[in-house]
């Protein structure tokens, strides 16, 4: 079976509310089959491009194609989505079985293919003879697998989730996590998942879009949107990033050649255009692509000196800060636990090597 | 309590403020039923000795019963109009934007503050005018009139207590704006709904001003009240009355209470 590579197109929509632009010119398609999310602060317009998916918005200019059908025309209640509401949106005046078999009116099934729908779904969310409690004796876990059984029972073609995990505490959070991405692929549904959570999109999805500011700012897997961002604002939204003002020298055969405010000269991996000669951009490396040692280590890394500034015991791993000559702002490193007590001492105020290898850093447009 | 928190702590003035504030209210009140049993035609003290004529002299008196048939029927289809256009009123205002919302909210409350002497002779003139001969049917409609603004107030509340995600979640699996309200909207505004037909219909079966200028030749009770009073050997009567209809007042309402603060309690309880 060959996937629909556009089974969901989004096409150029924008949505206006008033003066308020929550959403503009988004362009982009979903695989079906696919786990993608939408990861962005709030405000960023990922809820209100979730709930144009659903019907409860329409787009201001632009179509939605679900299967390849333009679905702005259609209500809610006749589009091929389901959704698990942030807050979970459980009937209260309704017991257990009766919010489950809630979408099944419609599909005109006889009392014991309903039944036997309701002992599937519940099944599958494992609260098995949850049936006949009332809504409003659950927990809030317990809640969330309710309503992803009321949404999947319908065996739609998408499942949308607007920050289905938000209201849960970590533990139960991380355990759900888990079971969301099983069933997902043992379902092979698409799966739209909205959260303000960086980890638990990278976590989940196949691919993620960053959004802000209505805009998405780049689509791409977990480790692509991690390691290779496309602009400052998506680094610094995903994970913790070092920034250093640098400027190329010299720019040659997809090496570019850097003086930077701290690291001294550099070399880097480049093949955006905006790399050239001259020209000012930023130098950008994740703390833990940073090496920390009392002496400066062999060839293929590049070694600069500094003073560490602060220094945190983390139990599995440990952050510093380290203070180099020439650079504003310390510089953030993050060492597993291994290379931390490898019996050197790295405690406040001692001076140390800090080193890293050419690729790990990325280079990026100045806003 | 030692251990009270501050807020907590008995507070000896408070509770005499309290005492005084409620028998100021009440105490009047409980002449009514006091003096309904009073073997006397006067109203004086002291009591003469106990009797249950007064009561019993209702169950035979034909006027009486019109009277309350009558104010039955008003209050009940008051109650059910008034509720109705209640609920629509409340879920327009609470489910969409429209322009001009909060003046036409304004104006549907209005007629809580009008005095009813002004609202019974506006409403007098205008149906005259019309050529609307006076009858039950003008006093329900005085009556809608004034039930409205408390049937809203009680509904809005009770919409605006309910997340409006649960009727999108209705949509969401595949109910139409039709199903939607009745599997979802209705059953959660339920309580409300109940608590505004007891509101209204306590409101209509105590109202005196309107019934008065609107009414044909057929009284409710209020009215069969105020004329039972031009003959004092009767007043006796109308306080046995005045203290039955005391007794079920003060039961509809606090049941029409009871049941919102009930419903609100729910909404509390599932922790959205």
């Amino acid at each position: 079976m060959s996937l629909n590579e556009s089974y969901i197109r989004i096409s150029d929509v924008s949505k206006h509310f008033g003066a308020v632009v929550a959403v503009e010119h988004v362009d982009f398609t979903i695989v079906e089959g696919e786990f993608f999310s939408l990861l962005g602060a709030s405000g960023c317009g990922k809820t209100t491009l979730l709930r144009m998916l659903a019907g409860f918005e329409s787009p201001t200019t632009g179509e939605i194609y679900i299967d390849d059908a333009p679905v702005s025309g259609v209500p809610p209640h006749k589009r091929p989505t389901n959704m698990v509401f942030q807050n979970y949106a459980i009937f209260p005046h309704l017991n257990v079985r009766k919010n489950i078999a809630y979408g099944l009116r419609t599909q005109k099934l006889d009392k014991a293919e309903v039944d036997r729908r309701v002992g599937e779904a519940l099944e599958m969310v494992k609260l098995p003879g949850f049936g006949e409690r009332g809504a409003l004796e659950l927990s809030g876990g317990q809640r969330q697998r309710i309503a992803l059984a009321r949404a999947l029972i319908r065996r739609p073609k998408v499942l949308l989730l607007d920050e289905p995990l938000g209201a849960l505490d970590q533990k139960l959070r991380e355990d759900m996590q888990l079971e969301l991405r099983e069933l997902q692929q043992s379902l092979g549904i698409t799966f739209i998942f909205v959260t303000h959570d960086q980890e638990e999109a990278m976590t989940l999805s196949d691919r993620i879009a960053v959004m802000s500011g209505g805009k998405v700012l780049q689509i791409a897997a977990p480790k692509d949107v991690y390691n290779r961002p496309v602009s400052v604002e998506v680094a610094d939204f995903i994970g913790q990033m070092n920034f250093i003002d640098a400027s190329v020298v010299e720019m040659a055969n997809g090496q570019a050649t850097l003086d930077t405010a701290g690291l001294g000269r550099v070399k880097a991996p480049a093949s955006a255009g905006f790399v050239q000669n001259g020209a000012n951009i930023v130098v950008a490396v994740r703390p833990e692509k940073l090496i920390l040692s009392k002496e400066r280590l062999a060839e293929g890394n590049s070694c600069i000196q500094g003073v560490i500034e602060t220094a945190a015991y983390l139990g599995d791993r440990s952050h510093f800060y380290v203070s180099v000559e020439g650079c504003d702002k310390p510089i953030a490193v993050a060492a597993q636990e291994a290379q931390a007590s490898s019996g050197q001492s790295l405690d406040q105020g001692s001076p140390v090597w800090l080193c890293w290898e050419s690729d790990s850093l990325v280079l990026l447009e100045k806003d | 309590m030692k251990d009270a928190s501050y807020i907590e702590r008995p507070n000896r003035p408070l509770w005499v403020y309290a005492i005084l504030y409620l028998a100021f209210l009440y105490i009047p009140v409980l002449f009514l039923p006091l003096f309904s049993f009073n073997d006397a035609i006067y109203i004086a003290f002291p009591l003469k000795g106990f009797t249950t004529d007064w009561y019993g002299q209702m169950l035979t008196n034909e006027p009486m019963h019109a009277a309350l048939w009558n104010s039955i029927k008003v209050g009940a289809a008051s109650s059910c109009i008034a509720t109705l256009l209640g609920i629509f009123g409340a879920k327009a205002v609470t489910r969409y934007r429209i322009p001009g919302q909060k003046p036409s909210v304004a104006v549907i409350m209005l007629p809580m503050v009008i005095p009813g002497i002004i609202l019974g002779v506006a409403l007098l003139i205008l149906i005259n005018r019309l050529g609307i001969p006076l009858s039950l049917v003008t006093v329900t409609l005085g009556h809608i009139l004034i039930s409205v603004p408390f049937s809203m107030a009680t509904l809005i509340a009770r919409f605006e207590g309910f997340d409006k995600s649960m009727e999108e979640a209705a949509a969401d699996l595949g109910d139409n704006a039709w199903w939607t309200f009745w599997r979802v909207t209705f059953p959660m505004v339920f309580p409300g709904v109940l608590a505004s037909l007891l509101l209204c219909f306590t409101i209509s079966f105590d109202e005196f001003i309107m019934a008065f200028f609107l009414a044909g030749t057929e009284p409710t009770l209020p009215i069969f009240m105020w004329n039972q009073l031009r003959f004092p050997q009767k007043l006796p009567g109308v306080l046995a009355l005045g203290a039955c209809i005391l007794v079920v007042s003060f039961f509809v309402v606090f049941f029409s209470q009871w049941l919102r603060r009930r419903n609100t309690a729910d909404l509390s309880d599932t922790g959205l």
